[in-house]
């Protein structure tokens, strides 16, 4: 059990990739935190945590920023610590860019960029103390400028920029700091897939290893490498977890 | 018992008989892989073969004949090679005017061929069985100015050799990722000229405030051989403790 005892709070966990990584951790002993705004998907997650260890569970919309201390000074107080961050939610709506508007911004930061750096910032006094880690997530959407995307590009990229930079200043402090960029097969996939097989085939055939990614397995695990020890020496990087398809230098 | 991490797999490690290669098979054997410990020195790999579930093969990694009859044998011996990383090399702090043509070749024959040669002579016994992680040590040297001249642009042919293999075998389900070192503590950099006074400039200048160890590289390393990461290929996993994300 490489995060046996381990404290956790992942952001975005009733579904998807982020229910894929509470669960992985779960599964390697950490108790996990399930912050999501839909209470039905939170709570079949909840479930599931703990048949391996403990769950709390935060119905909550972290867009409201008085939610975030609120929900740090809970999770210290039923488990009297705070080991790892996992800030995973993020909302957006695609668009070309000249009908891109300041709303699509708003949702897009709101709900991704804002609360990532919220709770950093309110998590930072625990994770000092426990000399913790922080998985942010960004993705190559970002990375390599997708069209339709500009607002969730924007606020990813502007993740990856107070990543680095909280990477630098915390580590004196024993705080690893580290971004995935995903790429995974989700219930919003599985849709798109039966609407546009053929787009759908074109975009598998791009990915070097052939397959999208599974959020528990594939994402999941990688953010337990990133939450262990195996990892004390990295920090401010950019691990890309998408089958080949982005190679950044 | 639990069950490994790279539990039944058959692992290939170059430079296996020190340092940070050591150090990966003696974690690779305990996370119940079996391991080659590929090495040139014969004496080092007497020691190796007391190891437990390791097994210690000469090898040149400059001589593609040699990679030949290595991979060859590790695949008729167990059917299957799932796990390589090409961590063999040298290094050199030689200054720039200073090096000739014959460094030049013996820096990228070990670093840059025997690198290649491990993936052309491997990758094609993984590709038969669909499965497999190749693990290329690059460095942060390749990354980032900082000296090291003809060793640098070693790495750097290392860093751009994994992604090409990367699109190249990632339809056969072979992985191939980099792994990016800073200053480790290993026989090898001890050997540096570099001060103490030095030394303590990079600690300082490194957000993390210590220097790399071995087990650093060899749980990065592990991470990537594992099932854990069967979805990265062709990344970069720098393990320098912040230094370059400054």
């Amino acid at each position: 059990m490489r995060l046996k005892g381990k404290v956790g709070i992942v952001t975005g966990s009733g579904s998807g990739i982020g229910r894929g990584i509470a669960l992985a951790m779960a599964k390697e002993g950490a108790n996990i935190a399930i912050v999501d705004i839909n209470e039905e998907k939170a709570k079949s997650t909840l479930q599931e945590i703990n048949q391996y260890t403990e769950g709390m569970l935060f119905i909550k919309d972290i867009s409201k920023k008085e939610y975030i201390e609120e929900i740090i000074s809970e999770v210290v107080g039923k488990f009297g610590k705070l080991d790892i961050l996992v800030n995973n939610a993020h909302a957006s709506k695609q668009a070309l860019f000249k009908e891109t508007t300041m709303e699509l911004f708003d949702l897009s930061f709101n709900t991704g960029f804002y609360p990532t750096f919220y709770f950093m910032k309110a998590a930072y006094p625990e994770l000092k103390k426990s000399k913790g880690k922080v998985i942010n997530f960004a993705s190559g959407a970002g990375i390599s400028g997708q069209p339709t995307q500009a607002s969730y590009a924007a606020a990813k990229e502007a993740i990856r920029g107070i990543t680095r930079v909280a990477a630098n200043e915390w580590g004196p402090e024993g705080i690893n700091v580290n971004i995935i960029a995903p790429i995974a097969l989700t219930e919003g996939v599985k849709q798109w897939r039966q609407s546009a097989s053929e787009l759908y085939e074109q975009m598998i055939n791009n990915i070097p290893l052939r397959r999208l990614g599974d959020p528990e397995q594939d994402i999941g695990r990688t953010a337990v490498f990133l939450a262990s020890d195996d990892s004390d020496y990295i920090t401010g990087q950019t691990i890309m977890v998408d089958g080949g398809s982005i190679k950044i230098y | 018992m639990k069950i490994g991490r790279l539990d039944k797999k058959i692992a290939i490690v170059t430079g296996g008989a020190s340092g940070i290669g050591e150090q990966m098979v003696d974690l690779f054997s305990k996370e119940g892989a079996t391991v080659i410990a590929a090495d040139i020195n014969k004496e080092a790999l007497e020691k190796v073969n007391q190891k437990e579930n390791v097994i210690g093969m000469k090898l040149n990694v400059a001589s593609d004949e040699d990679w030949a009859a290595l991979a060859k044998e590790v695949y008729q011996r167990f059917g299957k090679i799932d796990v390589l990383v090409n961590n063999a090399g040298i290094s050199s702090e030689k200054p720039y005017a200073d090096i000739n043509l014959d460094d030049w070749q013996k820096m990228l024959s070990i670093n840059g061929f025997g690198s290649f040669a491990g993936i052309k002579h491997v990758a094609s016994y993984m590709a038969k069985e669909k499965k497999g992680s190749i693990v290329n040590i690059s460095s942060y040297t390749a990354q980032i100015g900082q000296g090291f001249n003809h060793y640098s642009a070693s790495k750097g042919a290392v860093r751009a050799l994994s992604k090409a293999a990367a699109t190249t075998f990632g339809k056969s389900c072979v992985r191939v990722n980099a792994l990016f070192p800073g200053i480790i503590e290993t026989p090898m950099t001890k050997g540096l000229s570099t001060s103490k006074e030095l030394v303590g400039q990079l600690i300082q200048a490194t957000p993390l405030q210590r220097l790399g160890q071995p087990e650093d590289i060899a749980n990065a390393a592990l991470f990537l051989a594992s099932d854990d990461s069967s979805y990265i290929t062709g990344a970069e996993l720098v393990i320098d403790g912040g230094f370059s994300a400054q």
